[in-house]
Order: C-alpha cells, then structure tokens, then sequence
C-alpha cells in the first residue's frame, strides 16, 4: 500500500509538466537580444555600411534637403583627396597627439592605480575611486571648454609665471597643439585609470605573496608576476583610452583652432560646414581602418610578449593562475 | 584586499615599503588636485562678476544665476519638488508594504519631477535666458528616452547573453564590443546621413516626438545599450541558474520565471546600469552635436554653438547644476550596488565598462 501511492502521484507529474511541455514552450535561445539585435543592425551595423558607401560618391550640390550625395558614378576620388597633403598632415598630427596622450596617461596614471590596488585600505580605495569617477563622468564639454581659463595668454597662470620670472613672455599655447595635447590628457586620464585599476585588482593577491616569500625583491615581483598577470587587461584599458582619442572631436574644436586640428574635428566639418560628405566619409573610413590596425598590431604585441616572457620563464604563471 | 597573510608577514611588509608608498600617496594627490582644477574653476567662474566664462573679473558675483533663474519660481519649483520627495519617504518609512518601503523614495522623485514638468513652460518660467532653458530641457527629455531604450534593450539582451549563450552570442558580442570602441564620431555621422536618407519620422519636424528628439533618443541609447548589456550580463554570470531553473521545475511559465526571478535579480543592475546611461546621455556631446535639429539642441549642443563667440557665465552656473545632478546619480548608483553587495574594486569594474 505504501509503495503504490508515491508511483500512482509520480506519474501524471511526469506526462503533464515535464518534457513536452517545455519544448513547446523553448524560443531560440536569442529570443530575448532580437530587440538588441535588431536595434544595432539598422542603427549601428547599416549606417556604417551606408557611409563606406557614400565614401564612393560625388558631391552634390543642388540637392536641398535630401543627402547631398550622387552615386550615380562611384569614383575613388575622395580617397586620393584624403591622401592629399593637408589632410594628410592632419592625419600625422592626430596620431602623434593622441600617441603621446596615450603614453602620459599611462604614465601619470599607472602609478595612482597601482597605489589604490595594493597599497591602501577598503575605505579610502573607495573614496579615491570616487574623487576619480566624479570628475570623469561630469561635463565633459564644459571641463575642455575650462582649460581655457588657466592657458590664456592674459590669464592667471600666465601672469604668476612671469611674477615668478619662469617664464618672460606671456604663454601663448591656446589654439595650438600643446594645448589640445594637455587637456587631452586631462580629458582621458580618469577613463585610464580605472581599467588600469581593474586590471591590477583582478590579480590573485597571493600569487605576489609568493613571489616575495618565494625571495623575489620588489622590482622582481613587479616585473615578473604583477606585470605579465595584468598585462592582458593593462593592454585592453589602453586601447579603449587611445582609440575614442583618435576620434575625439570636441577637445581640438574648443582648444585647438586652425593649427590643433584633429581627424575628427576636420570629418565633423566636411558633413557640417564644408557639406562635402563623400569626402568626409572617405576620410571616416579610413580613420576606421587606422583604428583596425592599431588594433590588430596591439594584439599581436601582446601574444608577442606573451610569448616571449613564457620562453624566458620556468614555470608558466598564466596557466596555475 | 582578501589575501590573508599571516599577521608577521604583512606587518613586516608594511614597514619595509612605506618609502614608495609615500611617493605614490603624494602623486595620486596631485593628479586627484589635477582632475579638479578645471571642475572648481567653472564653479568659481560661475560666480563671475565679468562678462566673460573665460576672464576672470577678480570680484565674486551671483548675478549670472540671477540671471539664468527666475528666483521665486525656481525656489517654488524645489520646494514642490522636495515636499513630494519627503512625503513619499515618510509614507515607505511607515508603510507595512514591502514594496512601498522599497520604491516609495524612486517613485517620489519621479512624482516630483512630473508635477514640475507638467506645469506649463517651466523652462521658460524657471530661466531667463530660455534658449538655455530650451537646452536644458532637451537634454533632459534626450537623456531620459535614451536611458529607457538602453534598460530595455540592454536588460534583456544581457539576460540572453548571460543564460542562454549560444552560437549567436560571440558575433553579438563583436558587435558590442564594435560599439563600444568606434570612435564617437563615425556614429554621428554614420547616424546622421543614415537618418536623412531613411526619412520617415527621422524627418518629420512637427509633433511631441518630432525628427530632433528621436534621432537623439536612438544616438544616444547606441553606446549606454551597450554599457547597460555588459552591467546586467556581469551581474547574472555571478549568480548560478539554480533559481530560474526551480521556478521552471515547479511549472511556471517563462514569462513568470522571468518576471518574479530574474528581475528581481537584475534590479540594481539595471538601476545602475540606467543612472549610468542618465549621466552618458547627458555628456553625449558628438551625437547630439551631428544628428540634432534646430529646435532640439541640447545643453552640450548650445555649449558649442556659444564657444564660437564669448561664452556667458550662466553656461558655468548650469554646468554646475548638471554637475551636482551627475554627483547624485553616481552616489545613488554607488549605494545601490553596494547594497547589492558589491565591493568598491567591483563597482570600479563596472564603471569601467564591465
């Protein structure tokens, strides 16, 4: 009696809800990111299409409120227009400008999150995060627009530097490369240190541990185990500071006048002033494929790396981590 | 910071690097000091007595706020504004239902900014210089749309993304990552040749959702879309399925599971995933500067426009505003997922974009 009652309950448990009913029920297993899906391929993957497109086209002039462009005969014009030597040197510039900005905000920013991963507490690593994020994710525009202030030619640093005799002249850096270049490095210095900071903190803390136990100095551990354990994330936080500066707009705009021009800056005025949009679409198209083989060749500096440092170590710390 | 060392062993430590540390405290400072040099001098020039955003006239002056608020109706707007917030509060203090104590303080914000809203032609009541006003407005009405569409698409995306991963998940995460690192102005343009030639109601200025408003909300629900996946993916991969698989034993539907797991589960993540697309929405500059129209500039859009000739200091006194609104909704997005259980190093992760 006892046995037959749990086998009598079991069984329509089984016929009812179990297996036939859900595979009625199962959507495809990207049911739920059709939205997404479908939002990034008309409003991202299409128009990007759309403007490799255009970079083909002829400028059309008489159009009034349609897109001024003719693609009744393709050329590949606007690509030897964007070779042309303005351009070009604009092109040079925005490399150079955002190499060094890469560079300095690695520089100035490694080292402050190096210190907030290992050697402060919980409370004050959560206070510094702060004063970091605060200032990055405000007013960007406004923040640019300030520098300004302090780089004027008649402005208050101006005249305590020459109070001081550090300098004879009044400094005369707005509208010019120097200041697009330091407010550059302002503008992405929080946006580097807090993938930085991720990196470093991701680290399994008793692998230094170790190293120092195991006799290592401070440079050795740092070296030989900090350094290759974050380098993946270090790699990555330094690609997503140098790429948006390649592009950055706003900055060379506001600060940079005719002689701190960007790529950006001058792609943003061949749709808005020049209304040339097949050429500022080339020039588009090609500041994506620099962005293509940057990415490219950091990635293979990094399985480069890789590799050598695991040739020149004994035990391969990737793998026990 | 959970490595647990014996005592000695980091005792012995601390004192053998104090040197370096202290190096390293000094320059975290002065490239703290550094990040707000230009944030205090816009507060300061705000206050300026002279004519000019750039030039500092040497004399402290509260004209310019004078002049982008109307006074005895801004305090007006506030009190409203803080009497409905305080109400709600006490009525969730008090309540003995759950979900009013939950969401009483959320909801009476929302209250509070409609009753202010649907007054009519606040912005023009509330600011003098209403073509500030307009901006501001736009902004907010922007950052708002953008913030929706990028919670909805975001959230559910991230929910596929992090439970049902299949061969669709890695190009789709390609195209995430795509997003994330193309330099804002492809975007913009790519966006703005995009809508003109779709037309449709991308070029239909007349109406509440005119052309202006919807290409801003679509430009800026791109990227915060994005962020919002990566948020509500990292949150769901650190909680097993265990939950959503016992709901589905016990015979609910999907569409039950979904709502009564794993929302509850995604809450925070999609409240900190929102304020962070609030604040983005508000910054955007690039997109907003290309695909807007002439009647729904936004406050960034008249920032620009108004550098090419002297810039006023109640762009500064506005600026500030932003600035404080941004600070809040940062600290709110801080205390929600600490109370969620996340730690600082986490909440710095997500910042940094999952």
């Amino acid at each position: 009696m006892t046995t037959t009652v749990p086998v009598a309950r079991a069984v329509p448990v089984v016929t009812t809800a179990g297996p036939p009913r859900r595979m009625r029920l199962r959507a495809p297993s990207f049911a739920l990111a059709i939205p997404a899906i479908v939002w990034y391929l008309f409003f991202f993957v299409l128009p990007i299409v759309l403007i490799v497109w255009y970079s083909f086209g002829v400028k059309n002039t008489i159009s009034g409120t349609g897109v001024p462009v003719d693609m009744a005969h393709t050329t590949l014009q606007n690509y030897r227009d964007a070779f042309s030597p303005t351009f070009f040197t604009v092109f040079k510039s925005t490399l150079k400008i955002s190499i060094l900005a890469t560079v300095l905000c690695f520089a100035f920013g490694f080292p402050v999150a190096y210190f907030l991963v290992f050697k402060v507490t919980e409370r004050w690593k959560a206070i510094m995060l702060a004063l970091i994020v605060v200032p990055s994710f405000t007013s960007f525009l406004i923040r640019t627009l300030a520098w300004r202030i302090p780089l004027a030619a008649n402005g208050e640093l101006s005249t305590w530097l020459q109070d001081w005799g550090l300098i004879s002249g009044p400094i005369n850096i707005l509208e010019t490369k120097t200041a697009v270049q330091i407010a550059i490095v302002y503008n992405y210095l929080g946006f580097m240190i807090l993938p930085l900071f991720v990196a470093l903190d991701r680290i399994d803390h008793h692998m230094r541990e170790a190293s120092k136990d195991l006799g290592a100095n401070r440079l050795r551990t740092f070296l030989q185990v900090t350094l290759p354990l974050a380098g993946p994330g270090i790699a990555a936080g330094v690609l997503l500071t140098f790429i948006p500066m390649c592009g950055d707009f706003v900055t060379a705009t506001l600060l940079g006048g005719t002689s701190g021009n960007m790529i950006g800056a001058m792609i943003d005025s061949q749709f808005h002033v020049a209304q040339n949009w097949p050429l500022g679409s080339a020039m588009a198209v090609m500041m994506i494929a620099a962005v293509l083989l940057v990415l490219l060749v950091n990635s293979l500096v990094v399985v480069g790396v890789q590799w050598i440092l695991r040739r020149r170590r004994h035990i391969d710390i990737a793998v026990i981590a | 910071m959970t490595a647990v060392a014996p005592l000695g062993v980091r005792k012995a430590n601390r004192v053998r690097r104090d040197g370096a540390k202290i190096i390293m405290a000094i320059w975290s400072m002065i490239v703290l000091a550094f990040l707000f040099i230009p944030i205090l001098l816009v507060i300061r020039h705000s206050f300026n007595r002279g004519g000019s955003f750039i030039v500092w006239a040497h004399h402290y002056s509260t004209k310019w706020w004078g002049l982008l608020f109307v006074a005895d109706r801004t305090w007006n707007a506030i009190l409203v504004f803080v009497v409905v917030v305080a109400v709600a509060y006490l009525i969730g203090r008090f309540s003995g239902v759950r979900v009013l104590r939950h969401w009483a303080v959320p909801l009476g914000v929302a209250i509070g900014i409609i009753v202010d809203g649907v007054r009519t032609n606040w912005y023009n009541d509330l600011f003098n210089e209403s073509g500030l006003g307009l901006a501001l407005r736009n902004s907010f009405i922007a950052a708002i749309g953008g913030t929706v569409i990028a919670v909805v698409l975001g959230g559910l995306a991230g929910v596929a993304l992090a439970r049902r991963t299949g061969s669709w998940s890695k190009p789709f995460m390609l195209v995430l990552f795509l997003i994330l690192v193309t330099p804002e102005i492809m975007d913009a343009i790519a966006l703005l040749g995009w809508f003109v030639r779709v037309g449709g109601p991308f070029n239909n200025p007349v109406g509440p959702i005119n052309n202006g408003i919807l290409r801003l909300w679509v430009g800026q629900s791109l990227y915060t879309s994005a962020v919002v996946t990566l948020i509500v993916r990292a949150r769901l991969a650190g909680l097993d399925e265990s939950l959503e698989e016992a709901a589905a034993d016990l015979g609910a539907p999907p569409a039950r599971a979904f709502r009564q797991i794993t929302l509850p589960l995604i809450s925070s993540a999609l409240i900190a995933g929102g304020l962070l697309s609030f604040t983005l929405c508000l910054d955007n500059t690039i997109i907003a500067n290309s695909v807007s129209t002439a009647g729904s500039s936004t406050f960034p859009v008249y920032v620009i426009g108004s550098a090419k000739s002297t810039t006023k200091p109640f762009v500064g006194a506005a600026a500030v505003v932003l600035f404080g609104i941004t600070v809040m909704s940062l600290a709110f997005v801080y205390s929600v997922l600490r109370r969620s259980g996340d730690s600082s190093s986490k909440i710095a992760s997500t910042l940094a974009g999952g």
